[in-house]
């Protein structure tokens, strides 16, 4: 039992950890462009906040229904039952509603488009090419890694048997 | 409108359908039918700034033609790079290691020349590409974070791996450099004015996709366990028979066994 304890506060600092490695360049990086400038104010909050919520409101509904495809891999193996996808569809149709209900609303979600419909469309290709930015970046430092991994001198992974 | 839907949304939805159609069918026909799609959804949208030229939407198959050459020069390297190492199989001659530097290297180049030099994706030849100023600092924060998680993770999880941990860690301070650069050196097309404004909203950007995906993750885990609970218990199957059970020994006896290792 306490074993078990002390690995999950382990794995709970772990965790921890990783994500402020994630951070941690982000904070390096401002510190350094407002030492640099002279004051804190190279972002806008406001457009900040605006692109935060588009693009988790686009991120939520595009991941929904590429999960929603996912889910008829799930449905070969369990008889192809009805209510989890139609719940998944629920997902999707609720991320697209409140979507297009928050950028109707006004200015606020509205970047330099006119209208409703063009600041969806903007959205979803703003979204595919961060995806598409962040898979590459993604693809490149995992294969980095593995090179060093594999780059470095061969390992004996075993003791041989006099 | 209709354009930019048959010559750019159309195609551009064919690749992920191709892709899924190709990893999810089991015949071959269907297979390189899904190939054949995804394939010909990328030209469709590649040439998009010709066909749909009034299509703001267009500018991402601008993009993508201006990329393609830097991406796959990185790809390669990296793949040069993995397999001239210590790998059990598909090995390359070692010799493949300083060509895959030199793809590095190039793709490196052309993506900071792309930036500061003259090779800017310049769309209509009137203005920078919007979608290259959300590329570019996505692109290079995604590297410099996730190969700071990379490198304190080797440390966590891997045994003695300060060296490769120590690769990754430079990997996210040359990125870093990279984007202080950007953020205070002006390029040829793109002022470090409108690098920082674009910096700083792909962080935003970044967090939001972030969220977005968790959520729709948490949703999808969600609705499975909702479903997987209600169906209840399966039932249990009744014990073995004693003809089975001796069928089972007989079988176990038949395979257990063999020569002794030198």
């Amino acid at each position: 039992m306490e074993v078990q304890k002390v690995s999950e506060l382990k794995q709970t600092l772990n965790v921890k950890v990783l994500f402020i490695a994630f951070l941690l360049p982000i904070f390096i990086i401002w510190i350094i462009d407002s030492s640099l400038k002279g004051d804190f104010s190279s972002f806008d909050t406001n457009d900040s906040f605006t692109r935060f919520a588009n693009a988790t409101l686009t991120s939520y509904t595009l991941g929904s229904l590429i999960l929603l495809g996912n889910l008829f891999f799930y449905a070969d193996s369990r008889k192809r039952p009805l209510a989890p996808l139609i719940g998944m569809i629920l997902a999707v149709l609720i991320g697209i509603a409140a979507t297009l209900f928050l950028i109707g609303m006004g200015p606020m979600l509205l970047e330099n488009n006119g209208s409703v419909r063009a600041q969806t469309v903007y959205n979803i290709g703003h979204t595919i090419v961060s995806f598409l930015a962040i898979s590459l970046a993604m693809v490149l430092c995992v294969g980095s890694m593995f090179a060093a991994l594999t780059n470095g001198k061969k390992r004996k992974m075993f003791d041989e048997e006099e | 409108m209709m354009n930019a839907i048959v010559f750019f949304w159309f195609p551009l939805s064919l690749i992920p359908l191709g892709a899924w159609f190709s990893l999810s069918s089991k015949t071959n026909l269907r297979t390189n039918f899904g190939r054949f799609a995804a394939v010909l959804g990328f030209i469709l949208v590649c040439i998009s700034p010709w066909t749909v030229p009034t299509s703001p939407s267009s500018s991402i198959g601008h993009l993508l033609g201006f990329i393609i050459g830097p991406s796959s020069l990185l790809l390669i390297g990296i793949y040069l790079l993995i397999f001239s190492g210590n790998v059990p199989v598909g090995k390359l001659p070692s010799s493949d290691r300083k060509l895959g530097t030199f793809c590095m290297a190039l793709g490196s180049l052309w993506f900071c020349l792309m930036q500061w030099g003259e090779f800017t994706p310049i769309y209509d030849g009137r203005e920078v590409n919007r979608f290259w100023l959300i590329f570019f600092p996505t692109f290079i924060l995604m590297i410099c974070s996730l190969s700071s998680v990379l490198s304190i993770s080797m440390l966590i999880i891997g045994e003695e791996r300060q060296s490769e941990s120590m690769v990754m860690r430079m990997v996210s301070i040359v990125s870093i450099i990279l984007i202080i650069c950007g953020l205070t050196i002006d390029g040829k097309n793109i002022s470090s004015e409108t690098f920082t404004t674009y910096f700083w909203l792909s962080v935003s950007d970044l967090f939001g996709i972030l969220v977005g995906i968790s959520l729709s993750i948490f949703i999808f885990g969600f609705v499975i366990y909702v479903y997987e609970r209600s169906i209840g218990e399966p039932n249990s199957v009744p014990p073995p028979t004693s003809e089975e059970l001796s069928q089972a020994s007989q079988k176990i006896a038949a395979n257990i066994g063999g020569a002794e290792s030198e």
